[in-house]
């Protein structure tokens, strides 16, 4: 397995009442990308800063590559950190844009000119070392202005939403180019972000967040079909998963859930002791929008009649809005139908796609 | 029946050319989306209804008449900006009552008409709260009443969602939609976002650099492009372009881009076609993927796999041509494996080589 590069150990930074930071540890391995995801005041820009160097943990412990560094100002580090914006200098060369950060650390020039040759051709920037980084397309500056953060050659490089400012368009290629280049350049990238859709484009690990906590580690693939309770499962995903309240019961000795007069059956699902513990009380489902089928006729018991209430068409797919009796549900087709809004639709839940959350502690059961 | 009409509208800022002979209709009640890249524009546009700045050619009707040269303040037309002007200090209440108390108008009419569109926006509990204490949407919702209090005939929104959270976007994007439907009130709604644009509107027009590109339902403008900048604008992840030649047979166009041929069948014979270079457009959603070779005569190899949403996104090298495909979850792969690959032939689009025009067969 590889090094870890960046751990961060019971980390805890209050601004006077407020915990912004509670507790937190994760490590980060080598030529890892890890992103620290969640909603805006979690708490994931502060611990980036505390890493970084520009805030003071109250409690807890950094170590970057195994060395001590939580006391220890910015710059001896061993970190890089770009935030809000992947800018270039506009005026400067290319060249003079990667030899920067060498610079100001006072390098030998010819040890500089070394660096800046080995990085230009790994970024495939060397045609461009003489040209003007304000005059480059958007791939060759993203390329820039990384280059110019790792040719300080940091042991972690610290991202803070450095994609907010760019147009969606253009966001989703320098997520591509961006996780291209940190795969092959074998980069280790902690990541901040509140968008979902960025962290599991890019990410092998993310930790999702929320009020000072990290609630789930995981890949992007395990927090999306495993997720530990309802936040995490209503965060990560678009559109946003279904969450409703349904009663589990025990008839004949099989186990049902309840919507809405259709009973599912749920026995495969729902292990024995757990079905026991929760029969005959209220518990949340959780059913992601493209998991429910949708037909135009009632074709089976199990369908369950909705009305549609708007419809939204986003590329080649369709975001319904159901109500059900007084609960609204999304759902996502990729098989487009003429749909009027107020026409009635029925669905159907695969009882083994749903997650099922206690509905006290929104913790996952199963 | 027309409720707003836009005509040969024209701007220029020196010698650049903002908005170039710019005409749509919008019927009353009717949520019309204007989508285009920064700097494409939109707000200079928006603001030419608002009245905030004149055209140097071109009129606007609003019912039937002719509020060109009318003060932004006597056009009955609501703007929400990007980032909204609220009272930091200000309760909601005040806020909201505002514009009502540059009117001078009497304080029980401007207590009822403040808590009728509390009411219609769900922000009642916000009232005696000020904005510093608000999350992003309800910030938005509290600016949103600001503007509606006025009951404006035309509503303006300009990228309304841009500085909030992605989770709140979302949200906050069916909310609008759902109130438009709900109030029935005229809005013409400007973002960079194709799918927001999409999602939100009945029509919406593609202005690119000034110019409307296209203009029609969402669904035919993502399915039936006009010009490859149209296909470009409106696809994420990122159409693939390819320089291809086209080769006829009876019933069969053969798309040929490098060593790959594609074959689409046609219904009527297409001769101006043949031995044409063409430019082949394919969303990556129209590349079907498989690790079965009967799936796909196409060999490739993936690249990169990233989760896009709720499908998979792989970007494959075919030979040296990079392809960039959706996959449904549940395939398991792995980066460096070998894979097949076809294509939908119903959505492959062909664009002439200099005109970028779309061409349909």
């Amino acid at each position: 397995m590889a090094e870890v590069k960046l751990e961060v150990k019971n980390l805890t930074k209050r601004f006077g009442e407020l915990v912004a930071v509670d507790n937190v540890s994760f490590e980060v391995r080598e030529g890892e990308f890890f992103s620290l995801l969640g909603p805006s005041g979690c708490g994931k820009t502060t611990t980036l800063r505390c890493i970084a160097g520009l805030e003071i943990p109250d409690e807890g412990k950094i170590f970057i590559k195994g060395r001590d560094v939580t006391m220890l100002p910015p710059q001896q580090r061993g970190i890089s950190l770009v935030f809000q914006e992947f800018a270039v200098f506009p005026h400067m060369s290319v060249y003079d844009n990667l030899a920067f950060g060498l610079k100001i650390r006072g390098l030998p020039k010819d040890e500089i000119r070394r660096k800046v040759l080995t990085i230009a051709e790994s970024l495939h920037l060397t045609d461009y070392l003489g040209v003007k980084a304000g005059k480059l397309g958007l791939s060759e500056q993203q390329r820039t202005a990384l280059g110019r953060s790792i040719a300080v050659e940091p042991e972690v490089l610290l991202l803070d939403e450095p994609l907010t400012l760019v147009d969606a368009k253009v966001k989703e290629s320098m997520r591509r180019e961006l996780r291209r280049l940190q795969k092959e350049l074998n980069i280790t990238i902690l990541y901040v972000t509140h968008d979902q859709l960025e962290a599991m484009m890019m990410s092998d690990r993310i930790a999702v967040m929320n009020a000072g906590r990290i609630l789930q580690v995981g890949s992007p693939m395990e927090i999306y079909e495993n997720p530990k309770n309802v936040f995490v499962a209503k965060f990560i995903g678009s559109p946003t998963i279904n969450i409703v309240e349904a009663k589990l019961e025990k008839e004949d000795d099989m186990l049902k859930i309840v919507l809405n007069d259709v009973k599912l059956d749920i026995e495969k699902k729902l292990p024995k002791e757990i079905g026991e513990k929760y029969a005959g009380k209220n518990i949340l489902i959780g059913i992601r929008p493209e998991d429910l089928l949708i037909f135009k006729e009632k074709s089976s018991p199990y369908d369950i009649k909705c009305s549609v209430d708007m419809v939204e068409l986003t590329g080649n797919k369709m975001e319904l809005h159901l109500k059900l009796g007084e609960m609204s549900i999304r759902a996502l087709s990729t098989i487009r139908f003429d749909i009027e809004e107020s026409s009635e639709i029925y669905l159907r839940i695969h009882p083994e796609k749903t997650c099922i959350f206690d509905r006290e502690t929104e913790e996952r059961i199963a | 029946m027309t409720y707003l009409e836009i005509k040969n509208i024209s701007k220029k800022y020196g010698e650049k050319i903002a908005l170039k002979n710019i005409s749509i209709d919008v019927s009353r009640g009717e949520i019309f989306a204007i989508a285009g890249p920064p700097g494409a524009g939109k707000t200079s546009l928006l603001k030419i209804i608002a009245g905030l700045i004149p055209p140097d050619e071109g009129s606007i009707y609003l019912e039937g008449k002719d509020i060109t040269n009318i003060p932004p303040s006597a056009r009955e037309v609501g703007m929400f900006f990007e980032i909204p002007p609220v009272y930091p200090d200000r309760t909601g209440f005040e806020n909201i009552a505002f514009p009502l108390r540059l009117q001078k108008l009497p304080e029980d009419e401007i207590r009822r008409k403040v808590y009728e569109v509390a009411d219609m926006l769900g922000i009642r509990h916000l009232l005696n709260r000020t904005p510093r204490t608000y999350s992003g949407g309800e910030y938005q919702r509290v600016a949103l009443a600001r503007v509606l209090v006025r009951s404006p005939k035309l509503l303006l929104l300009d990228e309304p969602l841009r500085n909030l959270d992605a989770k709140i976007q979302e949200m906050m994007r069916s909310w609008f939609k759902k109130l438009q439907r709900e109030l029935g009130i005229t809005v013409i709604y400007a973002t960079h976002d194709p799918f927001e644009g999409m999602a939100i509107s009945d029509r919406m027009a593609v202005l690119l650099n000034g110019v409307i590109k296209q203009l029609g339902k969402p669904f035919e403008v993502y399915f039936n492009p006009k010009t490859l900048d149209v296909a470009e604008y409106v696809s994420i992840p990122a159409i693939n372009v390819f320089e291809g030649s086209i080769d006829l047979t009876d019933d069969t166009l053969i798309i040929k881009i490098d060593d790959i041929d594609i074959s689409k069948k046609v219904r009527e014979k297409p001769s101006f076609l043949i031995k044409k270079k063409v430019l082949v457009g394919i969303r990556p959603e129209d590349v079907i993927v498989s690790k079965d070779p009967k799936a796909g005569k196409i060999k490739g190899k993936i690249s990169l796999i990233q989760i896009f949403g709720s499908d998979i996104l792989l970007t494959i090298d075919v030979h040296g041509t990079i392809i960039r495909a959706i996959a449904k979850k549940g395939l398991v792969m792995q980066e460096g494996e070998q894979i097949y690959l076809g294509f939908n032939e119903e959505h492959i689009y062909l664009f002439d080589l200099e005109t970028k025009n779309a061409i349909y067969v």
